[in-house]
């Protein structure tokens, strides 16, 4: 740690600590405890070890790790290469494209598995799940990557004026200087593909299913609650040990060259060829446009007339709340991974368990627990956003973090030399640095919880209903009307988030 | 700073007990938990409210599978005072699980006999039932000159080869029902029946919105399957939500072969409300309430002097004799067949 001495070392520690205790909290009393105690209640270990001989789960689990490997793989070969784009160049279109690749993300899985079964035909299902994956997930590689490629374009620079060419400058530049937010961004969306449900569920039918659908199976249709649990803990343990072994080694303090951010202008055939990558993510979007306009071959606004803005307006009201208590979450985190030293390993992997944990188990979990007295907060209204909020955390978190680790040791060591405290130093310069990065992640959280369609799903909650829920009703009915008004309601999300990360996009440049 | 902390803990510590104390008040409202696709009309409740002085509560958190795992994980500590929407595949585990209280309405005379019958102890009421029926694409099978399928047994013939979608047994409660269907007609017979289904190309999918909406051809999603597993009253909301308006709808049911699945509602042991719940009980098949449902959630009211909508009698179709197995030979025999089932098509 340059010019910092030893005494604030653990001064800056104790921050550290203090900031991870409300995300701890957090973590193990709203999502650690519930799914422990039914795990507890249910788990019994002759079932536990009867899934290890089991040739039917054997075959999900198979299934499981390839697709997630498959899936992640898809999504950092177009992620880094898209990454490198935004964070190096100027090119016409430039924003929109950035939302459009980021879209996907937030939309509910059932639409986005609809659209991609209209373009497969139902044909190759492992094949369109691997792509349906990747098209959600290129977002957050993206998102994760950008930044730590922008700040290190001095080396950029350094190697073009010896003569690299771009391909040369991806391989042997960004991916080594951006190592680690590719390794975190491919954690996290190894985790999000491994327990994806409504995609597998639609896509795969029955040859093609995961851990996640069976464990559904088991507990809700076979009523098989302790082979379920014995799944899910198998599920979270191996996500945990992934998340273990590939999380990046600790960035605090270190060396990074200051490096003043120019873009440069991309040339006419990369703009096109950069165009058609993008476009490609136009095209399921466009199918689900369609949906929403198109009834027995003619045009038609019977869907949009359908739309209820109460819905909408609820909806929204949850996003900007768990939006903001998720960027509460995702800064103390931020601050506890950066200085709680020997610790932040750990932190890092509790606060990733939110989404590592089955959703079905989860929501019974609470239900279990959260039973009587005061402690009765089922069907209380707040446990809505603040579930969504927990679940974007690890996303948000990775977001500002990768921000974070732009800035330089020599910043924290000059505000120490000023005579800042540690607090002060926190403040000042670390917040600083994330602030830009803030609003996006901001947007991504609230958009996280506009689409959140897991845990939350088995909550009880009052009739009136937030838009992912109203969409798979709407699409679980007959008649075109009812279609075309779960269609128009996935479009409007789709504009919503778009505006949203389109007008943020001018800060985050 | 310590002792801001502690008056805070302190005031905390009093707004919580204060809480709780409301609890022990008598309640005033009663809660009604349902799957996610319970609807009914605005103000439905407002004259149950009038004759009572209790207010219904909706709470809605999942598909039927999802709330009896949750009400059996909180047997006795219930979420609401009554729960809608277990129904006859479900019922015997949900007995098992000990998560009703019994309770026998006075107003059961006005309901049909039958499904009072297949319940033990007045532990639930029936309060609606629909038909898992095969719908086919009557545009189809006019356009390509093929005469309909009349029963279950024509499925596996020749000539309907690779034209019928049908949602997964596993995880749809659409295709169990239809599994059960095909189990009571064809006896031990029903494994053969499958084994030559599949092999005439028949397709199986995760569950009723892929069926119907994507590859079913007579639906707006336009497939190319025009026979599927759907409901008896599917044909009705074809013409209600029709656009552009149709008089009568693109498909039809087959009447023979449909499975009955009959829902219940019940009072919640350990209900925070319970003489609330059983007043809502009541009102659940009262005329009033019980002519509300056909338009809203297309299934068919239990309470015999119901007019139903034209609509239904026009397009919809409720077989005089369903298929039918008893709630508890299904649950003895769930994982079995399912078991058997998927090393069939799985």
């Amino acid at each position: 740690m340059v010019g910092v001495s030893g005494l604030s070392v653990r001064r800056f520690q104790r921050i550290g600590l203090i900031a991870a205790v409300p995300v701890l909290l957090t973590v193990v009393v709203l999502i650690l405890w519930p799914a422990t105690n039914i795990v507890i209640r249910y788990f019994r270990w002759d079932y536990f070890t009867s899934i290890f001989s089991d040739d039917r789960i054997q075959r999900v689990m198979w299934i499981s790790v390839t697709q997630a490997t498959l899936s992640t793989t898809l999504a950092v070969l177009v992620g880094v290469p898209l990454a490198s784009l935004f964070a190096k160049h100027h090119f016409p279109g430039k924003r929109f494209a950035s939302a459009l690749v980021t879209v996907p993300f937030v939309l509910p899985s059932v639409v986005v598995a609809i659209a991609a079964l209209s373009l497969s035909g139902g044909e190759r299902p492992l094949l369109t799940i691997v792509v349906a994956h990747a098209f959600f997930n290129v977002a957050v590689v993206v998102r994760i990557v950008r930044p730590s490629i922008a700040s290190n374009t001095s080396f950029d620079h350094a190697a073009t004026t010896l003569g690299a060419g771009a391909l040369k400058r991806l391989i042997q530049v960004d991916v080594p200087l951006a190592r680690h937010s590719i390794q975190n961004a491919a954690v996290v969306t190894f985790i999000f593909c491994f327990t994806s449900y409504g995609v597998v569920r639609i896509i795969g039918g029955l040859s093609t299913t995961t851990t996640e659908v069976e464990i559904y199976t088991r507990a809700i249709q076979l009523g098989d609650m302790s082979t379920a649990v014995a799944l899910a803990l198998v599920q979270t343990l191996f996500l945990a040990i992934v998340t273990l072994v590939f999380r990046p080694a600790a960035e605090a303090f270190r060396f990074k060259p200051s490096t003043s951010i120019e873009l440069r202008r991309l040339r006419p055939p990369s703009v096109i060829g950069t165009w058609a990558t993008c476009g490609l993510f136009f095209v399921p979007i466009a199918v689900i446009v369609l949906k929403s306009l198109r009834s027995r071959g003619k045009w038609t606004t019977a869907g949009w007339e359908q739309i209820d803005l109460g819905i909408v307006l609820r909806s929204l009201t949850f996003a900007v709340i768990a939006s903001a208590l998720s960027l509460l979450l995702a800064g103390l985190l931020m601050v506890a991974t950066t200085y709680a030293g020997a610790s932040s390993r750990l932190i890092g992997v509790i606060a990733s368990i939110p989404i590592a944990v089955s959703a079905i188990v989860l929501g019974i979990g609470i239900v279990a627990t959260f039973n009587s007295g005061w402690m009765d907060i089922r069907g209380a209204i707040w446990l809505i956003p603040v579930m969504h909020a927990i679940v974007a955390t690890p996303i948000t978190f990775r977001i500002l973090r990768a921000s974070l680790d732009a800035i330089t040791s020599d910043h924290r060591a000059a505000a120490a030399t000023l005579g800042a405290s540690p607090l002060r130093t926190v403040l000042t310069v670390d917040l600083d640095a994330v602030r830009k990065s803030a609003l996006y992640a901001g947007v991504v959280s609230g958009c996280v919880s506009l689409g959140e369609f897991g845990a939350t799903s088995v909550l009880a909650r009052d009739s009136s209903r937030t838009i992912p829920i109203e969409i798979s009703r709407l699409l679980g009915k007959p008649g075109d009307l009812n279609q075309l008004h779960g269609y128009a309601l996935a479009t409007l999300l789709l504009l919503m988030i778009s505006t949203a990360i389109f007008s943020t996009g001018k800060s985050d440049a | 700073m310590k002792r801001t902390i502690a008056t805070f803990l302190v005031c905390s510590g009093i707004f919580l007990i204060g809480c709780s104390n409301q609890d022990t008040s008598a309640p005033t409202k009663v809660r009604l938990l349902a799957y996610d696709s319970f609807v009914v009309s605005e103000g439905i409740f407002d004259d149950f409210t009038a004759q009572t002085g209790f207010e219904v509560e909706v709470v809605t958190g999942g598909d039927a599978g999802e709330l009896l795992a949750k009400a059996s994980v909180t047997a006795g500590d219930p979420e609401a005072d009554v729960l809608w929407g277990i129904d006859n595949t479900l019922l015997t585990r949900a007995i098992d699980a000990d998560i009703f209280a019994s309770y026998e309405s006075e107003q059961l005379d006005a309901v049909d006999q039958e499904l009072v019958k297949l319940v033990p102890d007045a532990k639930v009421t029936p309060v609606d039932t629909g038909d898992v029926c095969i719908n086919i694409d009557r545009v189809w099978f006019d356009e390509n000159a093929v005469n309909p399928p009349t029963r279950l047994a024509d499925l596996v013939k020749p000539e309907y080869a690779g034209l019928t979608v049908i949602p997964s047994a596993v995880t749809s409660s659409t295709g169990l029902a239809f599994l059960l269907a095909s189990i009571a007609e064809f006896g031990d017979g029903w494994q053969e029946w499958w084994r030559q289904l599949i092999a005439n190309e028949a397709l199986v999918v995760d569950g009723w919105t892929r069926a119907y909406t994507v590859e079913f051809s007579g639906s707006s999603g336009a497939g190319d399957y025009p026979i599927v597993v759907s409901y008896g009253t599917s044909p009705p909301a074809e013409v209600l939500f029709a656009d552009p308006p149709v008089d009568r709808p693109r498909t039809a049911v087959i009447a023979d072969g449909c499975f009955r699945q009959v829902e219940f509602a019940g009072v919640l042991r350990g209900a925070n409300n319970e003489d609330g719940a059983q007043a809502l009980i009541d009102y659940l098949i009262s005329a009033e309430f019980q002519a509300d449902i056909p338009l809203n959630m297309f299934v068919y009211p239990v309470n015999n002097d119901v007019v139903l909508p034209k609509v239904f009698t026009d397009f919809a179709v409720k077989p005089e004799l369903p298929l039918a197995i008893s709630p508890s030979e299904i649950d003895a025999n769930r994982e079995t067949w399912l078991g058997q089932w998927l090393a069939l098509v799985g």
